[in-house]
């Protein structure tokens, strides 16, 4: 491709210019100005290009007229002629044919010239769309040889910074010591909560605690009024020596 | 470029602080990016238009370094789309395992500001994902 090799003799060029410099240094320094440059020296030489094939498109544009002139003159004589014959002028007829052959002259030694500039000026052409095809070709190599050498260099940049790297940049483990402490903090919550809770219980714990103790004293009463037992109340209850009979009260 | 590379490097700590990513200039053109609850880091260096990202999941001895697990770190199905490993040599002979991607900038505006916070997110989702492929591995 020759955009490389553009590029690869001016980087060769500007690379003797500072032959005193580390070459690798100065690749890095002179790369994008080279690559800009590189397009810029193309622009220059399209427009040269351009102006020569104007001047070539104007040079076969004059030489065109003045062949087609010459074309229409030759015509007109041969109608002319023909107009002295139809009057039956037959002198001057010849005259006419005879200016109609000077014309055909002039056709015939300009048609080389015509084909030649119109050949030119079409080359010309051809070379300003083939010359701007590639300048927009080299335009994209450009930007995309300036991002590759850019993402290497930073490449470089990150083995170098990487060269040294302590434990401090470990994902992995850093990741496990967030878990281990969101764990951890998940556990302390869970304990708050439970101190939470344990609270709550204590409270129903009381709760029942008091119903209990409602029912210790229920039950202490219970067993003094059985420990005293009716006699010892000084209470005397008549009981019945027999049960009465069952009668009917109809 | 018409901004220098210190202009860019500097509104590109500042986006990330804005964030709230805790980020320290290590390099005239390199920042650490931490991400503060995880304590995660990555680096970016700028060199031209190019931001490139880099975050070590782990550093190992090289014989960790299996067949087995680089399949795993190359696998076009290995579920990590936004970055892509590298292996780098450290000072003290062993291996670090990065995680890596970059964007291209143009003027630092909306578009390259929403590229480089995407490139830590992505970087950042990643290594979630990188750990469960390989950590096993490297253990």
């Amino acid at each position: 491709m020759s955009f490389f090799s553009d590029l690869f003799n001016r980087t060769g060029r500007v690379a003797r210019g500072q032959a005193n410099q580390a070459v690798s240094a100065m690749e890095d320094a002179t790369f994008e100005a080279t690559v800009r440059q590189t397009i810029a020296d193309m622009k220059t030489e399209l427009n040269k290009v351009v102006q020569s094939s104007a001047m070539a498109m104007s040079n076969y544009n004059r030489l065109d007229a003045e062949y087609q002139k010459y074309v229409r003159q030759s015509a007109e004589w041969k109608d002319r002629a023909g107009l002295a014959l139809d009057a039956g002028n037959e002198d001057l007829a010849k005259k006419a044919l005879a200016k109609k052959a000077e014309s055909d002259k002039q056709v015939a030694s300009l048609q080389a010239a015509v084909e030649s500039a119109r050949q030119a000026s079409e080359s010309l052409k051809n070379q300003v769309a083939e010359l701007k095809h590639k300048i927009e070709e080299g335009e994209r190599t450009a930007t995309t040889l300036v991002a590759r050498k850019n993402a290497a260099m930073a490449q470089r940049k990150v083995s170098e910074a990487l060269a040294g790297v302590g434990k401090a940049d470990n994902a992995f483990a850093a990741l496990s010591h967030f878990e281990e402490t969101v764990a951890k903090e998940e556990a302390t919550a869970k304990a708050f909560d439970q101190l939470a809770s344990t609270g709550k219980d204590a409270g129903l714990e009381a709760e029942f605690a008091q119903l209990q103790g409602h029912t210790v004293d229920a039950e202490l009463e219970a067993l003094k009024r059985e420990r005293l037992g009716p006699a010892r109340q000084g209470v005397t209850i008549d009981l019945p020596k027999e049960l009465p009979s069952a009668t009917s009260t109809k | 470029m018409a901004q220098t590379t210190a202009s860019f490097l500097g509104q590109i700590h500042e986006l990330l602080a804005r964030k709230r990513y805790s980020v320290t200039d290590v390099d005239e053109n390199v920042l650490r990016i931490q991400e503060v609850e995880s304590g995660i880091s990555l680096r970016a260096v700028l060199e031209g238009d190019i931001v490139y990202f880099s975050l070590v999941c782990a550093t190992v001895p090289e014989a960790r370094i299996t067949p087995a697990l680089l399949r795993k770190m190359l696998a076009a199905d290995n579920g990590l789309a936004t970055s892509y490993f590298r292996l780098h040599k450290t000072n003290d002979g062993q291996v670090a395992i990065t995680l890596n991607n970059f964007c291209k900038l143009q003027e630092l505006g909306p578009d390259d500001e929403d590229d480089i916070l995407s490139c830590v997110s992505f970087l950042l989702a990643d290594v979630l994902h990188a750990r469960d492929l390989i950590g096993a591995d490297l253990q």
